[in-house]
């Protein structure tokens, strides 16, 4: 009775820290990206609630990415809490030993793992891949009613486009084209809006200058002009990168470094407990040089993880240097024990 | 009460390196996602990827100032009171404002040596990040460069304006070919072609130049026109660069140049504004975020009062984005914008910490 109590209460305050950790984070990592979001989109004066909306999409591939971050910080934090408020001591002199925090950890790390696995084999790259098709058409969509201005806009790679807005209305409309010759069309005022994959300029009071390739010029002054150009719609395929990819689509495209890295990451998340359990944990050792080697030793592992993840390697070059530093922590905290006890 | 001072003072800057520390690490790991997107796939390899970290880092630490704001004092106030120290300074007769004082003056400090140190710093390794990272997305307020193509507006006047198109630059020595330049005005439009061309002080030297007058309708040929502009090449060069690359000290000059280009809007004024003003706007982040935790009691539950506390910061961020947003969107005047920005946490604070002292 008594050791379901303290597994249960140890239990929520690790989920508590958890969350508050996860809060935090998650806070810093999506306000840090709402803001990109905001950068990017500011030309093309994209409604505040879409972007917001655009930026729920990465939350499940950001979680993905700093999970084993807030693990760490998140056990370091409730244990040294538990540990100040004399609750680690109370617990161990009920004569139980480690197996209440034992238990309790496995509990969690069940829980977190399945989550996890869920998040990171289907639903943030799933959901990821949605964000990167949302996130393209957003920005090659292009709506001229909301511009203010332009600066010399590629409509395609034949066509440039500047106008002025002045009381909603486009002025000082210029456009430059190639066709047969390359074209110069400027018009005081105008209207421009996109339809049926053409670009419609209406255009009041200009001119348009036609070069040909002699350097010969010819003009036309107007005082209506309508010109219409083509656009093509751009291929989504291209948005599409391995972050994208679920655990199906790795398998059957034979994916299998992919899947690898997927596995690695879960097992960093159980290397991460046990490397806390037996650093920190088995001998209540939180003082403040215990505990940045800990979290420093975490974050280098994977620091690590992240770059040769990111990098052009092979399966070999990835498992080795990071079972490598894994070995390397091992040993270390091992000679560091040692060297403690003496 | 020097002594005390002094302990806020240090415990303070003590809690905001740790966070600085954690924090910018945390983005680094994220933001080598967005390198691996970025770098070219034979440039994948540990050594650029440390490199490249290490040049985006004074970026980062400036981005996430307010969010080390908001954290570092919500642990030091939390630990304060966890410790009993912050109802002995009250009991010492201490105000809330008056502990607030050594804390605002360590968050100021820190302002200040970001907007003087790590402000120039980010801007110039920012620069080689993107030098080595070949990153060429042109910025909206900046001059139009695609594959050594230039393309200029310049607002001579209310009435007089330049489109110049030049298909070749040489950004070394500013030597240009192929031009066309249009120019508008109210009483006649002319059109210029030229082989060559020069930037020297004021004056575009043109060479082997084709002019054509609309109103006369003539045709002439130089073989040299000099075209006087209102811009020299150093504001070129100047303008190339993105808003954001460049130090708080350039700001004015910049500002100005961007102008002559037509390039000037009030998302670069307010954007400056603040980064200006950010020593200011971290102190009144501070002063919420102990408005907030100050009323934490010792038994009382903690993580309530820290979620709404941290919430009450993440918001504060956010509307300053939303508010950016806003004011690009409508065209508004950035000062008054910026106002908004600062007053309406200044005055959330305020009404929390007059609501706690009250109790």
């Amino acid at each position: 009775m008594v050791i379901k109590k303290i597994n249960i209460y140890l239990f929520l305050q690790i989920i508590k820290y958890f969350i508050l950790i996860l809060f935090i984070f998650l806070g810093v990592a999506w306000l840090l990206q709402i803001t990109r979001l905001f950068t990017l989109s500011n030309f093309l004066y994209i409604e505040i609630y879409d972007i917001i909306l655009l930026s729920l999409y990465l939350i499940p591939n950001l979680i993905t990415v700093i999970l084993p971050f807030i693990l760490i910080f998140g056990l370091l934090l409730c244990f040294n809490k538990l540990k100040r408020d004399n609750e680690l001591i109370s617990m161990l002199s009920l004569g139980l030993g480690l197996t209440p925090f034992k238990n309790t950890l496995f509990s969690f790390c069940i829980i977190i793992l399945s989550l996890f696995t869920l998040l990171n084999f289907y639903l943030a790259p799933k959901i990821y891949g949605v964000y990167k098709i949302k996130e393209f058409d957003i920005r090659n969509t292009l709506n001229f009613d909301r511009m203010s201005f332009s600066n010399f806009l590629n409509l395609d790679k034949k066509t440039i486009l500047d106008f002025n807005k002045k009381d909603n209305e486009y002025v000082n409309i210029f456009i430059n084209y190639i066709d047969d010759n390359e074209n110069v069309v400027y018009a005081k005022k105008g209207r421009i809006f996109s339809k049926n994959n053409q670009y419609h300029f209406k255009l009041n009071d200009g001119f348009k200058i036609s070069i040909n390739e002699t350097d010969e010029i010819e003009k036309l002054e107007f005082k209506n002009y309508v010109l219409k150009i083509d656009y093509n719609n751009f291929n989504t395929s291209k948005v599409i990168d391995k972050n994208t990819f679920t655990i199906f689509d790795d398998y059957n495209s034979g994916n299998y470094l992919n899947i690898s890295f997927k596995i690695m990451d879960i097992f960093l998340i159980i290397y991460i407990v046990l490397f806390f359990f037996n650093n920190n944990l088995k001998e209540i050792n939180f003082n403040t040089n215990n505990n940045i080697y800990f979290s420093s030793l975490s974050i280098c592992i994977l620091l690590l993880n992240q770059i040769l993840k990111n990098s052009q390697i092979t399966i070999y070059n990835y498992i080795f240097p990071l079972f490598g530093i894994i070995l390397f922590s091992l040993i270390l905290t091992k000679i560091k024990k040692k060297y403690e006890k003496n | 009460m020097k002594k005390i001072n002094t302990y806020l003072f240090f415990l303070t800057n003590k809690y905001l390196i740790i966070n600085f520390l954690i924090v910018s690490i945390f983005i680094i790991l994220i933001n080598l996602i967005e390198l691996s997107r970025i770098i070219s796939e034979n440039e994948k390899n540990i050594f650029n990827f440390a490199y490249l970290s290490l040049l985006k880092y004074p970026s980062i630490l400036n981005e996430i100032i307010p969010f080390v704001t908001i954290l570092g004092v919500t642990f030091l106030i939390r630990n304060l009171i966890s410790n009993n120290e912050f109802i002995s300074m009250r009991n010492l007769g201490y105000s809330i404002f008056d502990i607030f004082k050594p804390i605002s003056l360590a968050v100021f400090f820190m302002g200040l040596f970001f907007l003087f140190f790590v402000n120039p710093l980010s801007v110039f390794m920012e620069t080689e990040y993107d030098k080595k990272l070949d990153n060429r997305d042109n910025s909206l307020y900046s001059i139009k460069i695609s594959d050594n193509e230039m393309w200029i507006k310049n607002e001579i006047d209310d009435f007089n304006s330049s489109f110049i198109n030049i298909k070749n630059i040489n950004l070394k020595n500013m030597n240009a070919s192929n031009i066309k330049i249009l120019l508008i005005s109210d009483l006649d439009n002319k059109f210029i072609m030229a082989k060559n061309g020069e930037f020297k002080n004021n004056i575009f030297l043109l060479k082997d130049v084709n002019y054509y007058n609309f109103k006369k309708d003539e045709y002439l040929y130089f073989d040299n026109y000099n075209l006087t502009i209102n811009f020299n090449k150093d504001n070129l060069i100047n303008s190339i660069s993105k808003y954001k690359l460049i130090p708080f000290y350039k700001y004015m000059e910049h500002s100005e140049t961007l102008s002559k280009f037509n390039l000037y809007s009030s998302e670069i004024g307010l954007y400056y504004l603040s980064e200006i003003l950010k020593p200011f706007f971290t102190v009144v982040i501070a002063f919420v975020m102990l408005s907030f935790t100050a009323k934490f009691q010792r038994n009382e539950n903690f993580f309530k009062v820290f979620f709404i506390a941290i919430s009450v910061g993440f918001l504060i961020f956010l509307l300053k984005e939303i508010i950016t947003k806003v004011t690009i969107s409508l065209t508004l005047n950035f000062i008054l914008s910026y106002l908004v920005i600062f007053l309406i946490p200044f005055f959330v604070g305020l009404y929390q910490i007059i609501k706690i002292e009250n109790d």
